[in-house]
């Protein structure tokens, strides 16, 4: 038996996952048991269920395999500091407090914990882990490769080919160029949590119209070839802990950044709503639409060339970006792959699993034996339990008479069936027009 | 420790940062017609994976 234990944490949604013997036995997100949304800490609960789960105790795995370098990383956290000087103080000190504490000790930090050797702790690059988190759960022998993220090491976006044996990314995108960092300054832009509220642009983007994307592609340049680059002078990212975006990203729409306090108001959600409330509420949906065009457009060139260069029928997409679902959509509609797979975890947390898998098939030589077929890897509750919680917390709830009763639910977990799992996932694992 | 690296900042980064962006551009951001870079070849083996981090 070979037991694998993958971990990703230190940035957002620190998570762990089990494989044993090249299939995955649990996966789960700190915050299910930390109840801190997207916690990023040291995944300890998340680890203690995945070896109970597999039914392991400490120093009984062969290894440990971590989602990122994070030597290679602080390498490109540096190189920021020197580019953005002298106006990246905040930055910095944030820096060295982080990394002076266990973030360059986690090779330790993990094998006193798990009780193993340091030599069996293992980094795998960030976005090989969420390529291969995509690829080594998919049904396809062989499929071209996307990531798209903020940023991992270095690189924020890749392409590559998966094939028995072999999950390889050869050409790749730098920060500060980045679809991710580019989509987190209008969520942050339009009032929203960056690493959270992504969706919220994305389901903001419908109730407007793309009527601004002139303005927004001045912020980013679409190159012939797929890839892209930011204009730096709209971003503040790279330099600033306040905001990710620049004065200049502020004057391009003529209104000022959304009050995240002020309600988003429609006619028919706020029929009381004044006319200036409502075309206020217009401007910023309309800019929703016109970012979330652009992101389209850039992951669509993406995936073209990730075509053009492997000429595989299927996609395997990953990166935190493939949350994105509506622009997912658009790769099966306007480019020439047939079958596209996306992970249920396709961001961070996903890449706990992807670096198990990574490890498992790629690096020990094993064959593949897994194809994740839903998103129910975290823990699951007796039905007496999720009773003791309602009636804790004063609430009650009734048997569902519905015919899909019985079958795993989701991470809210009552069903009339007798548990709920919760996943590490945003949705059900994606295989459009399967073969 | 903040303040010990808020010092070092002034001292030793933005002098240093100075420098390096008189030898070479440290992010790549000057215009570019693409962006593609290629990228390193990953661990080939177990063996070099150990030792990389």
């Amino acid at each position: 038996m070979t037991a694998i234990l993958g971990v990703s944490c230190y940035f957002h949604d620190a998570a762990a996952a089990l494989v044993r013997d090249g299939v995955l036995v649990a996966a789960a997100e700190e915050e299910r048991f930390s109840r801190r949304k997207h916690d990023s800490g040291f995944p300890a609960h998340a680890i203690d269920f995945c070896l109970e789960q597999g039914g392991l105790a400490r120093g009984q795995l062969d290894w440990v395999v971590f989602y990122e370098k994070p030597v290679v990383k602080l390498r490109r956290i540096a190189a920021t500091v020197l580019a953005t000087a002298p106006h990246g103080r905040a930055p910095f000190v944030r820096t060295v407090e982080a990394w002076a504490g266990e973030r360059l000790r986690i090779r330790r930090r993990l094998a006193e914990r798990l009780g193993i050797p340091r030599e069996r702790v293992l980094f795998v690059d960030h976005h090989l882990a969420h390529a291969a988190s995509a690829f080594l759960a998919s049904p396809f022998e062989e499929a071209a490769l996307l990531t798209v993220d903020g940023v991992g090491e270095w690189t924020t976006a890749a392409i590559g080919r998966g094939a028995d044996g072999a999950v390889t990314l050869d050409r790749g995108i730098r920060f500060p160029h980045s679809l991710g960092l580019f989509y987190s300054a209008f969520t942050a832009f339009l009032g929203f949590e960056v690493n959270e509220g992504e969706y919220k642009v994305m389901g903001m983007a419908p109730y407007g119209e793309p009527r601004l994307v002139d303005e927004v592609r001045r912020t980013i340049d679409l190159h012939d070839d797929g890839s892209f680059s930011l204009d730096l002078d709209f971003f503040a990212f790279h330099r600033s802990l306040a905001r990710p975006y620049s004065p200049r990203f502020e004057e391009l729409f003529g209104v000022p950044a959304k009050d995240p306090a002020a309600p988003f108001v429609t006619r028919e959600t706020h029929p009381d709503a004044t006319r200036a409330e409502l075309e206020r509420s217009r401007v910023y949906a309309d800019i929703a639409a016109s970012a979330q065009a652009v992101l389209e457009d850039a992951v669509v060139a993406l995936a073209r060339e990730a075509h053009r260069r492997t000429g595989s029928d299927s996609l395997c997409l990953a990166g935190g970006v493939a949350l994105n679902g509506v622009a997912n959509r658009r790769i099966l509609e306007r480019t020439p792959f047939v079958h596209m797979f996306v992970p249920p975890a396709p961001g961070d947390s996903g890449g706990a699993v992807g670096a198990a898998l990574y490890a498992d098939h790629v690096l020990l030589g094993r064959p593949r034996r897994f194809v994740m077929e839903h998103a129910y890897w975290g823990r699951a509750y007796a039905r007496a339990e999720i009773d003791d919680a309602l009636q804790a917390h004063g609430a009650s709830a009734s048997p569902e008479s519905s015919p899909r009763a019985g079958s795993s639910a989701g991470s809210r977990g009552a069903s009339s069936g007798a548990h709920g799992r919760s996943g590490t996932a945003a949705s059900s694992p994606t295989r459009a027009r399967p073969p | 420790m903040g303040r010990l690296a808020a010092v070092t900042y002034y001292l030793l980064v933005v002098p240093a940062a100075a420098v390096a962006r008189l030898v070479r551009d440290p992010l790549g951001t000057r215009p570019a017609e693409s962006r593609w870079t290629e990228l390193d070849a990953p661990p080939p083996s177990l063996a070099r994976a150990r030792r990389m981090r």
